[in-house]
């Protein structure tokens, strides 16, 4: 869970410093949704196995939502897709002190990435 | 998964997610993990909306290479299909069969190495002329604590190396941009578990500490907890695509 977390604040703190209309590229970030994942082995042992066969989508349907995330405009930059439509980050990860983490996470996570290989985010 | 159940079921049910039709003729797209489940099929769509280079990304280049495989096969089934309804049985497919075999290609990418990282990214920037598409899809969830390079390695594998490799193909991608007018994509399969983390371990920080430090230190990383599933829990929770596979 948290490391899902990570991710959407690295994303958003990316986009907040690299604005749509400076930056010519799109950063989106995915929920492809509860699918079967195509394995053999599905995780989650029988309970997660009746759940999927109650609910899920099926793997191809679950891979439009990354098919389309990769296709999307300028208008998904910073954006949480789900469903293939922008939809709110959670209320957390949008509150005050959220923000005040994902500016530590972004900033932690570069320093990281500094180290392993100098001047890669510089971009 | 989705911030209340009832959104959840409408993602489940109600709501529609459009297949896409856009050709991708011309466009270069490289998806990681894509030698099975989502990333796989993705994979799939882009060769039948005609990409004219696909890049998987994958750990294991053998399971990789039977992904490629079993999607030329797919693609050759659709064009025998199409070509039996406009031309009749004799249309002869081997040529396009022959085209899409050069298109795909399998490349090794191991995001719990930053060795290997870096090297796939350099041979991005070396071989390909442009990048149109990134999709980062591939991952690993795990409930026990194993560490890869300097992190606990959900952590290394999904946040570190992720974002390394989007950093480092950023300049391939404003390149693109530049030179053929157009507006790369990068896109990161992360999932709707966001919503029921609110970090608590960041209380653990001391002044001027790292929330890193606290994250990775094997004492205070309950793993189960990491992604909160448990084969008791009835309400299935999506992880990422890859498990032990990418």
């Amino acid at each position: 869970m948290f490391v899902e977390l990570l991710e959407v604040f690295y994303c958003r703190e990316f986009a907040a410093e690299h604005p749509a209309t400076s930056f010519p590229i799109t950063l989106n970030f995915v929920d492809p949704g509860f699918c079967w994942s195509g394995l053999s082995r599905e995780e989650g042992g029988w309970g997660m196995y009746l759940g999927r066969l109650a609910l899920a989508r099926t793997t191809e349907q679950g891979s439009r939502t990354l098919a389309s995330a990769g296709m999307s405009g300028q208008e998904t930059h910073g954006q949480f897709l789900a469903s293939c439509r922008p939809r709110d980050v959670s209320l957390f990860a949008r509150s005050e002190e959220g923000g005040k983490l994902q500016k530590m996470v972004y900033q932690e996570v570069n320093e990281k990435l500094e180290k392993i290989r100098v001047g890669v985010t510089k971009v | 998964m989705a911030e209340s159940f009832s959104t959840f079921l409408y993602d489940q049910f109600v709501a529609s997610v459009p297949d896409p039709q856009e050709s991708l003729v011309g466009k270069t797209a490289i998806i990681t993990g894509s030698n099975t489940g989502l990333g796989l099929e993705a994979a799939r769509k882009y060769a039948q909306l005609g990409v004219s280079k696909l890049i998987l990304a994958v750990r294991n280049t053998t399971k990789g290479e039977e992904a490629r495989q079993d999607i030329l096969t797919s693609l050759k089934v659709t064009t025998a299909k199409t070509q039996w309804v406009s031309q009749g049985p004799t249309g002869g497919d081997v040529a396009q069969a022959e085209d899409a075999a050069k298109r795909i290609q399998v490349w090794e990418l191991d995001l719990g190495s930053y060795k290997s990282v870096q090297a796939f990214a350099e041979r991005c920037e070396r071989e390909l002329e442009r990048i149109d598409i990134v999709i980062e899809n591939a991952g690993i969830a795990t409930y026990q604590y194993v560490k890869m390079e300097d992190n606990e390695s959900t952590i290394t594998v999904n946040v570190i190396s992720t974002f390394l490799l989007a950093n480092m193909l950023i300049p391939k991608l404003k390149e693109t941009a530049q030179k053929f007018s157009v507006r790369p994509t990068l896109t990161i399969i992360s999932s709707g578990v966001h919503f029921w983390a609110q970090l608590s371990e960041r209380s653990k920080v001391q002044p001027g500490g790292k929330l890193f430090d606290v994250l990775n230190d094997p004492k205070t990383a309950v793993m189960n907890d990491r992604y909160n599933v448990s084969s008791k829990f009835t309400l299935p929770i999506e992880i990422k695509d890859a498990h032990e596979l990418y």
